[in-house]
């Protein structure tokens, strides 16, 4: 039974389901339309019957009971229509009902048995007011069934004789088409209904996650940066309904040194985006505070201990001390860092991720970078890539890729790598964020100082500092 | 149902039904944890896909179970979330092996 009426999880906002609602409008007014005929035929059925005219008591008899299936039907139509535009209330309407079904029951006590089906309309109503559609359905099938024993005991007994069974089986049968009518028009309105409300729901959330998106782009810092013999691309495709993929440059330039990140919070939709805007605040306040990577990842997870709720975090984060061309390595259940230099080499370095456990020590690992050597970092995003058939990317396509382009400028080398991700998911829906960041240590400085490198900051690297932004 | 769980004298044996691992089957997952013996199995043999969300309820399980010392073992992992794993620190606290490896050490 449905409580709240359908699951409409199920339903995705689309264009099918315009069409869906569109249908379902024209079911309804097919539905109420035969309902109406329906009455209508009964009508005429009654006022044509043998002998209609002949006999006053049952033409009396008839025309109470058409009278009476008029009132039930005029009470469930308007009341209903008025419930839906003006917001009648349940108890305004069961007391209309309760007065309908006194004189439901009067009038069958003059007319004959058949008048109490008229009740059946009434119950639908009161079912479709409690929005269980299940019971709509069964009600229109319980009255099939109680007009048949109604018409069996009363034969079976002698009962039946206020009008001549041979009238009353038609007008019977256009009852129960125009009970099972109602029931039907009450059903496709109130699913109408709900999807209307859901699609008013979807639309809102809709610009509630362009919303996320814009606070997700506007977060992330400049994707292309470059001090020295160092530069950096960043490439970060958000999902459709957001992600927690996120990239941070910690600037060190007066030490000559530069922090990059990556991290990817556990989850989707505006939390996750929330929860990243928050990682990435703490992690820059740590990093300014501190040189070493392991140091900086345990002082942030021991922060995350202290918020509530908080999903996992995982967190890779190289530092880079260009006077040595040392890359300083902490990890934090993140993907592993590759290194190509002419060969693949990734670091092994596994970590809890952030905010699962208090306590945890990272490990740090030094590695001797040598000019043109390129560092990647992505997010699981790349790896679980999905096509169409339900194949992942993987990391064996993932090697080759990398592979392939080694010697590309970070840029390119970004931009190529997403582009064989994009090939292989051949369109299929993107399930998760997708970032790559590549950062390379060229073969020639050109002897130039840093300065002469620099040009002016964009206005959203204002926070980062005094840096050589490109 | 995501789980199917098969009991023993002093193990637990708990195949993982669906083919993908997220917030709602791990969750499943962990509201099995009660049943945890001291030996327990998870059977990954259906398991396709683990998005973050699963790989983050799976290590508060197995973290919290060895905590209560509890003995876990994963069986049926493809070479994928073996990786994943590995990189998660999952191995410490579950490692990862064949069937007739772990049979010995549940059913000595």
């Amino acid at each position: 039974m449905f409580e709240n009426g359908p699951d409409l999880k199920n339903f995705p906002a689309s264009q099918a389901d315009l069409k869906k609602d569109s249908a379902e409008r024209r079911l309804y007014f097919v539905a109420v339309g035969l309902a109406t005929l329906a009455t209508g035929l009964a009508t005429i059925f009654i006022l044509l019957a043998p002998g209609a005219n002949s006999n006053s008591t049952v033409a009396l008899h008839l025309w109470l009971q058409v009278a009476t299936a008029l009132l039930v039907l005029a009470f469930v139509v308007v009341a209903d229509q008025l419930a839906v535009k003006n917001g009648l209330t349940s108890r305004s309407w069961l007391i209309g009902a309760g007065i309908v079904t006194l004189i439901v029951f009067g009038a069958s006590a003059i007319a004959g048995e058949y008048l109490t089906v008229l009740l059946a309309p009434l119950v639908v109503g009161m079912a479709q007011r409690r929005r269980e559609q299940q019971t709509l359905l069964l009600v229109a099938l319980a009255a099939i069934t109680l007009i048949l024993l109604e018409h069996l005991l009363l034969t079976v007994l002698g009962w039946n004789n206020a009008i001549n069974s041979s009238e009353q089986g038609p007008v019977a049968a256009i009852i129960v088409i125009s009970t099972i009518s109602l029931a039907l028009a009450a059903l496709m309105r109130n699913y109408r209904l709900e999807i209307n409300s859901y699609q008013k729901e979807q639309q809102s959330n809709a610009s509630e996650m362009e919303v996320a998106h814009e606070i997700q782009t506007a977060l992330m810092p400049p994707s292309e940066i470059r001090t020295g013999a160092w530069s950096m691309f960043a490439k970060s495709i958000p999902a459709k309904d957001v992600g927690g993929d996120f990239y941070e440059y910690i600037p060190h330039l007066d030490q000559g040194i530069g922090g990059v990140a990556i991290g990817d919070v556990a989850g989707k939709g505006i939390p996750a985006a929330l929860q990243m805007a928050v990682v990435r605040t703490l992690f820059r306040v740590e990093a300014r505070r501190r040189i070493f990577p392991a140091e900086t990842l345990m002082s942030v997870n021991v922060a995350l201990q202290a918020e509530r709720s908080f999903g996992m975090v995982t967190l890779l984060y190289g530092f880079v001390d260009q006077t040595s061309s040392t890359l300083h390595l902490s990890n934090a259940g993140h993907n592993y860092p590759i290194i190509l230099n002419g060969s693949f080499n990734e670091v092994r370095m596994p970590g809890l991720p952030l905010g699962i456990d208090d306590g945890i020590e990272y490990e740090e690992k030094r590695v001797h970078i040598e000019p043109g050597t390129s560092i990647i970092f992505y997010t699981d995003g790349v790896i679980e890539a999905m096509d169409t058939g339900g194949d992942l990317f993987g990391f064996p396509r993932l090697r080759e890729a990398v592979l392939k382009y080694q010697h590309y400028e970070p840029r390119e080398m970004v931009d190529r790598i997403l582009a064989e991700v994009a090939v292989f998911t051949e369109g299929a829906p993107q399930s998760d964020d997708i970032t790559v960041v590549v950062i390379q240590h060229h073969k020639q400085t050109d002897g130039q100082p840093l300065s002469s490198l620099a040009t002016p900051l964009k206005a959203s690297a204002g926070d980062y500092g005094e840096g050589n932004w490109i | 149902m995501a789980l199917k769980i098969d009991q023993g004298n002093d193990y637990t044996l708990i195949h993982i039904q669906n083919d993908s691992v997220d917030a709602v089957s791990a969750r499943e997952i962990a509201a099995a944890s009660e049943q945890m013996q001291a030996k327990t199995v998870l059977d990954f043999g259906s398991v396709m896909f683990i998005n973050s969300a699963g790989i983050s309820a799976l290590l508060k399980l197995v973290i919290e179970a060895r905590k209560r010392g509890k003995k876990l073992f994963a069986v049926n992992v493809t070479a994928h979330h073996r990786k994943v794993f590995e990189m998660v620190d999952m191995l410490r606290y579950m490692p990862i092996a064949r069937m007739d490896e772990v049979l010995p050490i549940i059913q000595p």
